[in-house]
């Protein structure tokens, strides 16, 4: 279990007020200065060394993908901070912003630093409009007190600007973001280029998770050392996790990578509805991330190989418990349905492949379907994986593909009785 | 019959405001954000006539604006009630019941079978996740999150607002069971 004095999030649920004071008093900007002063090489290092991979779902290792921009280029540099949370499932950098927006803040003028933006947006998703008051009041107020603008601390011009989505779920991948802050629909775009060479504007460009840009600061004051020394070998440091469903106090916590499930679930939300014996199965990192039945949790633990070793990942954190209440196959057309709704239409396999499969999905549900349907689900999967230029659809399979390892036979065995 | 659509004197500000957020020659940007404004002003509804001004306004094609309304779930092309109830329609909020709320919200506010209610004030709509799963069932009106909803604490709100009560906010904040 994370120690008290070990979070890097010390005021998650607001408790202590949320104001640039209260911030302050807490650790936040306090040596903020010394910080910049040791340079961008060495904060691009230190936060390598802390192996601090991206929070936003695809785990990409931060320092490195800083150490991209080439600071040769003449063009302007953007960082654009990606809080487009949509995955169901998913709700952690929603307590970010409303509770801890001076973490975003600093974390932002410390990225931009590294990679030498002068300019930061902040793409948050359009129905966090009240949240979002607490963040734009963060960056007044570091405006007022001379964090941003031109000239600070004397040594960097920095302005941030919060842009709102407003309802696609597609926009939270990154190149889909891009394309919707320069004002088009959310279409991802080919890659490579890659952002860090064309991304914003077509110049380089960082996109981070907030919850990846909010633990920035607090690593460099701490140290790359003290941060590893949380979580395991392949996940260092803390992470957010959000628990959902059917526990008895679901909330959002940080914890040390690494935790095992059972005493998340057990120390944070006192155990699932109707006890352990109740418990169902859980999906571990947002609907995308395959479902676990419960055999497979006696021992599992919240980190990368922890999840590989049961064929599921971790995501965003987002950690949704199923008791015995949850149907199962309600469950699985609600997330194939969720994809086939928020497929951009761009690629041909995604928006077919989707369709194909919610219309099975039905079809299994209202016991239309023949056996063999649900094999046609499975192929259709198969074939589009990997085919798209995103990877939403690889997302649906994924999800798909986790459901039918587990109860295929049970749902083929459905159909004939 | 054809309406004319403004900006309002503050909206204007606001408009001259959110583009300078952008670089000069990055108009398209402020499309969204100008999108935004103009629904809320017109009642919660884009019209092709307000997608025009926006387009005029900012210097852009009516195609382009016109694409960005038409693919983003918040611009709404159809009128709307003054409070838009939008439930929760993925996993986590599905599975502890919201298609069952979902319907109560149609029946208390008259709006089965159509799309605003009699007296103007509502429309129900599901959405995809809200992201405020751990507070499921999730439910927004407007701008306001309603936490935990229940069809009790939906039909009070409801009731509410009918008398005319402005839409309260609060925020249900559920913290790890350790936390003092
Ligand atoms: S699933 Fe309903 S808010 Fe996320």
């Amino acid at each position: 279990m994370l120690e008290k004095n070990d979070r890097v999030f010390n005021n998650l649920y607001g408790t202590k007020g949320v104001s640039f004071d209260v911030a302050k008093s807490l650790g936040d900007f306090s040596n903020l200065k010394e910080i910049l002063g040791k340079g961008a090489d060495y904060i691009i290092n230190e936060i390598k060394n802390s192996q601090l991979k991206g929070r936003g779902g695809a785990g990409f290792p931060t320092g490195m993908k800083w150490s991209f921009i080439n600071k040769k280029d003449p063009r302007p540099k953007y960082l654009v901070i990606n809080g487009d949370e949509g995955e169901p499932g998913t709700c952690k950098d929603r307590e970010i912003i409303r509770h801890e927006p001076y973490k975003i803040v600093e974390g932002a003028i410390i990225s931009s630093y590294a990679i030498e933006a002068k300019a930061c947006y902040i793409y948050i998703r359009g129905e966090f409009i009240q949240e979002t008051r607490a963040l734009q009041k963060a960056i007044d107020d570091a405006y007022a007190n001379g964090l941003l603008g031109k000239n600070c601390l004397g040594m960097y011009d920095l302005d941030i600007y919060i842009h709102f989505g407003a309802g696609a779920y597609i926009c939270g991948e990154e190149t889909a973001l891009l394309e919707s802050l320069e004002g088009r629909k959310g279409f991802p775009r080919i890659k490579p280029p890659f952002p860090a060479v064309s991304g914003l504007y077509a110049n380089p460009t960082v996109i981070n998770n907030i919850e990846t840009i909010a633990v920035v600061p607090t690593i460099l004051r701490r140290g790359a050392d003290w941060y590893k020394s949380m979580g395991v070998a392949e996940a260092a440091g803390t992470k957010l996790f959000c628990i959902s469903g059917f526990v008895n106090n679901p909330c959002v916590v940080e914890e040390k990578l690494g935790i095992g499930f059972k005493e998340l679930i057990d120390t944070h939300c006192g155990g699932v509805i109707g006890g352990w014996d109740n418990f169902l199965a859980v999906i571990p990192g947002g609907s995308s991330t395959p479902i676990i039945p419960a055999a497979l949790c006696e021992r599992l633990t919240m980190d990368f190989e922890g999840m590989k070793a049961v064929g599921s990942s971790l995501g965003t954190g987002a950690v949704i418990v199923f008791n015995k209440s949850v149907e199962i196959l309600r469950a699985m057309k609600n997330i194939v349905a969720f994809y086939n709704h928020e497929s951009c239409g761009q690629c041909t396999p995604c928006r077919e492949g989707s369709a194909a499969a919610v219309k099975i999905m039905n079809s299994i549900i209202n016991k239309e379907a023949q056996p063999k349907d649900v094999d046609l689900l499975e192929r259709i999967m198969d074939d589009t994986f990997g085919t798209t230029i995103c990877a939403l659809n690889d997302a649906t399979v994924f999800a798909v593909k986790g459901f039918l390892k587990h109860y295929k036979e049970d749902i083929k065995q459905s159909l004939q009785i | 019959m054809l309406e004319i659509f403004s900006f309002s004197e503050e909206n204007k500000k606001l408009a001259q405001d959110t583009l300078k957020k952008y670089p000069e020659s990055k108009r398209f940007s402020a499309i969204m954000p100008l999108l935004t404004m103009a629904q809320n002003q017109n009642g919660g509804y884009l019209t092709e006539n307000v997608i025009a001004y926006v387009a005029d306004y900012l210097g852009v094609s009516v195609m382009s604006v016109a694409e960005v309304a038409n693919f983003y779930s918040m611009y709404n092309l159809k009128p709307v009630g003054k409070y838009l109830i939008q439930t929760c329609n993925s996993v986590v909020c599905c599975m502890k019941g919201s298609d069952e709320l979902y319907e109560h919200a149609k029946e208390i506010t008259g709006t089965k079978n159509k799309d605003v209610s009699a007296d103007g004030l509502f429309s129900v709509k599901k959405v995809e996740c809200l992201g405020a799963c751990s507070n499921a069932i999730a439910v927004k009106i407007n701008d306001v999150f309603v936490e935990e909803a229940t069809k009790a604490s939906l039909a009070e709100r409801v009731a509410n607002l009918k008398q005319g009560l402005p839409l309260e906010e609060k925020f249900i904040v559920r913290k790890s069971l350790i936390e003092e």
